[in-house]
């Protein structure tokens, strides 16, 4: 009875992998422990380093320093060439392995994923038996933490051993949090940028961050700044779980086909290749992952989200060609993936009443870009409720944008 | 399924922020910003009818910094609040 008690009110679960890019870049390589290794910048991107090691990191470098200042830290730091294709791969195959003990999951980054355990408790035993069965799932002994929010999940993960998980109950989710260091919010893309400044003024953990006050952190860090306090004092926004999807893939070696015309060439097969597949269906693809194998050690995505739904190859392949001028190096593989389809009926155009329909579709899919890019929340609609009130926040709300 | 959404909000509802105000209760300072002058200054009283009434200061001022700020205090809690109207 009192066990049932306990167990009340929401659970996320948060999977953690510490250092998986490293990991799967390195081949999960043991020799490596005790070397101080970094992932190397990518060719197009800011000049600063991936994820690094302990020992990398015991000597001050840490993940996203430029890397002038990571190589002033440590002398003797590695570098090793990134693998965001074996990235991405080994991740999808970590998800869908917690996917098959019925987990919807958010994919925050590789390493990184969340899902609630309400409904699996019936299904794995209980609480306890839902975090078993994530452990199980995983063979790479993550770290799994679990609270009310994601937030708290996350730094219950952070704190977790590679064998036992941390459960924080609701009670005593602000305590707890109130003690982790504001590194904390790395994690979140928001927030990551506060991490410096807030050391920089003094602030080590999450409970002096609350303790400034709300004015005080709206007015000096802005809209960061308050997601972060509230954050730190237990609130945190709904899971946006990943859809369910399958991913077709195609890839060629190149060969001697490095020069651009035939790049193109190679491109054009793989967008045939792919429309001819049969598990297709007949459905439209809205997103591709265009990808590289690199003459030097190391690869190379892009992803690429189409304007509108479509299985026109021409135009597929004109909306590939951009990105394949961004190749940081000559290629030797070429991979092209759909990782998002369209709807299988494409577009049913009209003869009269063209110019309205037309901008009203063209609207539509506007609106199923971004949020294809950004989430359903990347577009928000304004409702007039009280458009005379004398109360500005009476006037109008923001609301999602559903159809 | 990306089905989960965020519930709706007021666009321009209040933010807290840290005001200075003079002795005749006029702000001086916003947000740590020196206030260059008070442009103008209203009240709003409403739903003294129901069991939340609103009694609001205005003040519509311009900073040092060219910026014009809309603030108001609330003067059943005496807190501050900005606000975009």
């Amino acid at each position: 009875m009192r066990r049932r008690a306990e167990n009340r009110g929401p659970l996320i679960v948060c999977v953690h992998i510490p250092r998986f890019q490293l990991r799967v870049a390195t081949g999960g390589s043991q020799d490596l422990l005790g070397r101080a290794l970094a992932i190397a910048p990518t060719g197009g991107g800011a000049m600063s380093v991936g994820e690094v090691t302990a020992s990398a990191q015991a000597q001050g470098v840490r993940a996203g320093m430029a890397l002038g200042e990571a190589l002033g830290h440590c002398r003797n730091l590695e570098l090793i060439p990134g693998d965001p294709i074996r990235v991405a791969r080994a991740w999808d195959q970590a998800a869908r392995a917690l996917e098959g003990i019925g987990a919807q999951l958010e994919l925050a980054r590789p390493g990184v994923a969340y899902f609630d355990a309400e409904g699996l408790e019936g299904v794995h035993g209980g609480r306890d038996g839902v975090i078993a069965a994530a452990g199980n799932a995983l063979g790479s002994r993550p770290r799994i933490g679990a609270g009310p929010t994601r937030f708290c999940a996350l730094a219950a993960a952070l704190q977790a051993r590679s064998r036992r998980a941390r459960v924080i109950d609701e009670r005593h989710a602000r305590r707890f949090l109130g003690g982790q260091p504001v590194g904390t919010l790395r994690y979140r893309p928001e927030t990551e940028q506060l991490v410096v400044p807030l050391v920089r003024f003094g602030v080590e953990t999450l409970g002096a961050l609350v303790k400034l006050g709300a004015a005080a952190v709206a007015d000096r860090f802005g809209e960061p700044g308050s997601l972060a306090r509230r954050l730190a004092l237990g609130q945190d926004t709904p899971l946006q779980t990943r859809r369910l999807e399958d991913r077709l893939e195609e890839s060629m070696d190149l060969g001697e086909a490095n020069s651009g015309q035939l790049l193109e060439r190679t491109l054009g097969v793989l967008v045939d290749r792919l429309l001819a597949r049969p598990e297709r269906r007949g459905r439209t693809i809205r997103v591709l992952v265009l990808s590289a194998r690199l003459v030097e050690r190391g690869t190379w995505c892009e992803e690429v989200v189409l304007r509108e739904a479509i299985c026109d190859a021409k135009r597929i392949l004109l909306a590939l060609t951009a990105p394949l001028g961004l190749l940081p190096a000559p290629a030797v593989a070429l991979g092209l993936a759909v990782v998002e389809f369209g709807p299988s009926t494409g577009d049913q155009t009209c003869l009269l009443d063209g110019e309205r329909r037309a901008r009203e579709e063209r609207r539509r899919k506007a609106v199923e870009q971004v949020q294809a890019l950004g989430g359903t929340n990347a577009i928000l609609r304004v409702l007039s409720l009280e458009a005379e009130s004398p109360l500005p926040e009476h006037r109008h709300l923001l609301t999602p944008w559903i159809g | 399924m990306r089905a989960l959404v965020s519930s709706p909000r007021a666009l321009s509802a209040p933010k807290a922020i840290r005001v200075q105000v003079d002795p005749r209760g006029k702000p001086i300072a916003v947000g740590g910003v020196r206030v260059e002058t008070v442009r103008r200054d209203w009240m709003h009283r409403f739903g003294w009818w129901r069991d939340d009434p609103v009694r609001r200061r205005y003040y519509e001022v311009i900073t040092v910094t060219g910026r014009r700020v809309v603030v108001f205090r609330d003067m059943l809690t005496d807190r501050w609040f900005s606000q975009k109207a």
